[in-house]
């Protein structure tokens, strides 16, 4: 017994110097898989100089603080657009460009534009080493006067070969899901 | 020496353990130097006579009807009689029945796998094997990664020990498994409620215990070899085991395993990327350095590679729903394959242990145990850059654990110390789920066993004080890592009473009061848990869990049905649960529900095990079990989510009749019933709970005598209607069927 409790002693105080024995701090992680902003710039194509811009951005990724939408310029009905979609990583100093991550991966990726409500007409203008669409530059056909919803989703490994999807139907393009942006978009008279 | 002696007369009396009754039928074998001896049947006393046994050194083994097997060692130097005891049921704890000795309250307790059902099927998960006790169940993440849930107790309230020390990764989340080889390991105990005391951790809600065996047959090479495939999945395995006597009854011990799968199949098509590769390898060395002093040298490696459903990686809460209302997952494609792609895990384990005793006078004894273990885990998965070489996931832990604990007839007291360092490895581009952190764990013991009013009374007191150093990544721009530093104690205090001791009925009670320090995870975790697009978070906030628990355990024995039936409560307060909090999270992937740990002022789980076993004839036995359990948070009065339904299950086992060499023949049907799990609210799943199923498995085990060993055969089917279902205890129910039907063949030689 006396060995026991002798032993334990021992343990003991191990345990207090053992305790003084601490971790250091980590550096802070670099998070290189964010997305903080998505931009889609629309040109008039008759008239340059007047151009749409769209912006959703989301500082912290999934943390708390809420994403911010705004949108410059107005959508004019009866406007043929060319549409561009510019991705960046502003919590790096300069701004990652996510674009050229894409684009590396092409055949990984596609943009789907979804619209609800609003008559807006979206069609490819770039495409994949297949052949495929990616969807980063396109043509968007302004209707007529309407409001709605627009939905701007870039799926990572859809299927493209299933049906509809290098229409840009999304219902049978599965994969996973890199960016869902919501904008409320108003095509004006 | 004496080999013309051979005049000596030996009687082996065969016995049931738990009940006492003699066994007839059971096959008495002895082997010495010179070959297998010529093998008896036990008669209606349970006794087989041998005559005209020489001197010498015999291994003896019996065999019976679904009994596990007895190996023994002896020298034989003058007539002899002996009474062996055969574990006859799944019922095999309170050997109590039949001996005036006093046992250990803890070792009645304990629940031991029952060595056959261990070999036939130690190519599953470990927490699968364990399933076999009534009241355990395992959550599921596909097919090759389970988690063991004690009667509803899981993850951070339960314990799982390698060779007992505390296995790394529980706290990692639920979608790791305790990553142990079943084949490396002679031993699965299941602890139902209170644990003793002494264990290092689960003092909450059980523990699951993997052992290896140090005692040594004599002092020649033995060993084993298994082998087997499966057809559901492809998969092979082989483990090899080598051990030696040393003359100072040490030995020395060396396994070897590898498990290899592919693709599994679902009633209707293969799951793609569900493969699996597992390899390990442990050495166990014994060495009795004088009559007092022995020490266990102990080394586990262990390393698998796990593929996970292609179908089941999602982005954000829309994928989840549209994989939810597909009939078939994404990505299903009609081929087999091997091929581990992405995402997949990686995960290495290296465990070293020693145990040293020292007998001291008075039956006392002092034991001074070490270990430390390296965990390395990586998960790789689909990353936007198209870097898939780059894990998404990068850990690595370690922990030393050292333990001193003095012991006196029943009564133990000990100081244990433990240190975990869990780092995440930079480069992964991801922020981790888990922060670094350091912990130091101090904990003493003492528990004890007394006669007091014609009663055997145990009980155990325990007091664990925790340091935390955890570095939280604050979501801030830039991003800010924090330091938090805190401590914790938390005690236990418990006693178990055996009300009722007589021949044919036992009745024991327990009860237990906890003070459960909250993990690492639960305070600090943050980040994206895959699979079901939910968003984690910890709360640093929280207070210790509170538990009163209480278990009735009683064991009948009438005529030929032994009885074993439980009923058991927890009490909570202030438990600690990740549940979904109602918010929506909008970003720029997508809305992501948020879950958080928060703690309900009042909880309770509650329910019941039963397993009875009924011989109704000699070539036939009846086996049912049955599982109930009500889980409910109190104070806010809404079902505890993700727990187990209640179901049932009865089993056939029919002795076959000898054919030729075919010997030791049993055919068993199993029928499993699984109730839909009702206990719930919609707002507390993603999806409704999926319908109550039924399945069918058989199998027959057999044995093919050899000139000096056997080859045991067991042949496996499982879900043998190829039956279509969903588990709702599986985090792929989402977007897969369960496994269809499995035929499996595994053989071994003991050599």
């Amino acid at each position: 017994m006396k060995k026991a409790l002798l032993l334990a002693g021992v343990l003991v105080a191990n345990s207090v110097i053992f305790t003084s024995c601490t971790k250091e701090k980590p550096v802070v992680p670099k998070e290189n898989e964010l997305i903080t902003t998505l931009i889609l710039t629309l040109r008039n194509e008759a008239v340059p100089s007047d151009s749409v811009v769209l912006r959703f951005f989301d500082i912290d990724g999934m943390g708390g603080i809420p994403p911010v939408v705004s949108q410059e310029g107005e959508i004019r009905a009866g406007t043929l657009y060319n549409g561009f979609i510019t991705l960046l990583d502003e919590t790096q100093d300069p701004p990652g460009d996510v674009n050229a991550d894409i684009l590396a991966t092409d055949v990984d990726h596609q943009f789907f534009y979804l619209t609800d409500g609003v008559d807006l007409e979206f069609t490819y203008r770039d495409f994949d080493r297949n052949g495929r669409p990616l969807g980063l530059r396109m043509e968007v056909k302004a209707g007529t006067p309407s409001a709605g919803r627009l939905t701007i989703i870039l799926r990572h490994y859809p299927d493209k070969a299933a049906p509809g999807v290098s229409a840009g139907d999304i219902t049978n393009a599965g994969g996973s899901t890199d960016i869902q942006a919501d904008f409320d978009v108003e095509v004006l008279p | 020496m004496g080999q013309d002696e051979c005049r000596y007369r030996v009687e082996v009396k065969v016995v049931d353990k738990s009940s006492g009754r003699a066994l007839s039928d059971a096959f008495v074998v002895f082997r010495s130097e010179r070959g297998r001896g010529p093998g008896k049947l036990t008669d209606k006393e349970g006794v087989a006579v041998f005559k005209g046994l020489c001197e010498g050194h015999y291994h003896l083994s019996i065999t019976h009807f679904g009994c596990s097997p007895f190996d023994g060692f002896f020298l034989i130097r003058s007539d002899t009689s002996f009474t062996a005891m055969l574990s006859h049921s799944v019922i095999e704890l309170p050997e109590v029945l039949i001996t005036d000795n006093r046992r250990s309250l803890e070792e009645v307790r304990m629940k031991a796998i029952r060595t056959e059902i261990r070999e036939r099927q130690q190519f599953k998960p470990i927490a699968d094997i364990a399933t076999s006790v009534p009241g355990v169940q395992v959550l599921r993440t596909g097919g090759n990664i389970s988690k063991p849930i004690i009667r509803g107790m899981n993850a951070q309230r339960i314990a799982v020990l390698n060779h007992g020390m505390v296995q790394a990764g529980q706290q990692w989340g639920n979608d790791h498994a305790p990553e142990i080889s079943a084949f490396i390991y002679d031993s699965i105990l299941v602890v139902r409620g209170i644990s003793p005391v002494h264990l290092p951790a689960g003092h909450l809600g059980g523990a699951m215990l993997a052992g290896k065996s140090s005692a040594f047959a004599d002092s020649h090479w033995h060993g084993s070899y298994a082998a087997g495939f499966e057809t559901n999945g492809r998969g092979h395995w082989q483990h090899l085991r080598l051990d030696k006597g040393f003359a100072d009854a040490g030995g020395i011990r060396l396994d070897a395993a590898f498990k290899r799968s592919g693709d599994m199949h679902t009633p209707n098509y293969y799951m793609r990327n569900t493969g699996m590769q597992e390899w390990s390898a442990g050495l166990l060395w014994k060495k009795n350095f004088t009559p007092v002093w022995n020490t266990v040298l102990n080394v586990d490696f262990y390393r698998t590679e796990i593929g996970i459903l292609r179908g089941a990686h999602i982005g954000n809460v829309e994928d989840l729903k549209e994989a939810m209302s597909r009939e078939i997952p994404f990505f299903t494609r009609d081929e087999f394959s091997y091929h581990i792609d992405l995402p997949r895990q990686e995960v290495m384990h290296l465990t070293l242990s020693s145990k040293t005793k020292i007998h001291l006078r008075n039956q006392s004894e002092v034991q001074v145990d070490l270990g430390a273990q390296i965990n390395d885990r990586k998960e790789f998965d689909f990353r936007r850059s198209g870097e898939n070489d780059r894990p998404a996931l990068s850990l690595y832990q370690w922990l030393a654990f050292g333990e001193v604990k003095y012991s006196k007839n029943f009564n133990q007291l000990g100081i244990q110390y433990s240190i975990t360092d869990n780092t995440n490895l930079p480069g992964t581009g991801i922020l981790p789920l888990i922060p670094d952190y350091l912990s130091h764990r101090a904990s003493l013991y003492y528990s004890g066993q007394k006669k007091l009013w014609q009663k055997e009374v145990s009980w155990g007191l325990r007091y664990d004080r925790v340091y935390y150093q955890a570095f939280p990544i604050v979501r801030s721009i830039p991003l800010e890592v924090l330091e938090d530093v805190r401590y914790y104690g938390g005690f236990t205090l418990n006693s178990t009473i055996n009300l009722i001791q007589r021949k044919n009925f036992r009745l024991d009670y327990e009860v237990q009061l906890t003070n459960r320090i909250p993990e690492i995870n639960e305070l600090f975790s943050f980040g994206l848990h895959q699979g079901v697009a939910g968003i984690e978070e910890g709360n640093s906030e929280l207070r210790r869990e509170k538990a009163f628990q209480q278990h009735v355990n009683s064991l009948v024995h009438i005529g030929k049905v032994t009885v074993r039936a439980d009923a058991y409560g927890y009490l909570f307060g202030d438990f600690i649960n990740l549940e979904p909090t109602g918010e929506l999270r909008s970003t720029i992937r997508g809305a992501f529900p948020v879950f958080a740990y928060r703690q309900y002022d009042r909880s309770l789980v509650a329910g019941a095990d039963a397993i009875a076993e009924y011989q109704i004839t000699e070539q036939v036995g009846l086996e049912i079990k049955s599982a109930v359990l009500y889980a409910h948070h109190l104070s806010e009065q809404k079902p505890i989510a993700w727990m187990p339904a209640n179901r049932a299950e009865a089993g056939f086992r029919i002795k076959l009749p000898e054919v030729q060499r075919v010997k030791s023949g049993e055919w068993r049907i199993h029928v499993l019933m699984v109730d839909r799990q009702r206990r719930i609210f919609e707002n507390q799943d993603f999806m409704p709970p999926p319908p109550g199923y039924v399945l069918f498995h058989t199998g027959v085990d057999f044995s093919i005598p050899l000139k000096k060993n056997y080859i045991a055969v067991s042949i496996l089917m499982e879900n043998a209607l190829n039956k279509r279902y969903r588990d709702f205890l599986n985090r792929w129910k989402y977007f897969s069927d369960e496994t269809g039907i499995n035929i499996s063949v595994s053989l071994r030689y003991k050599f």
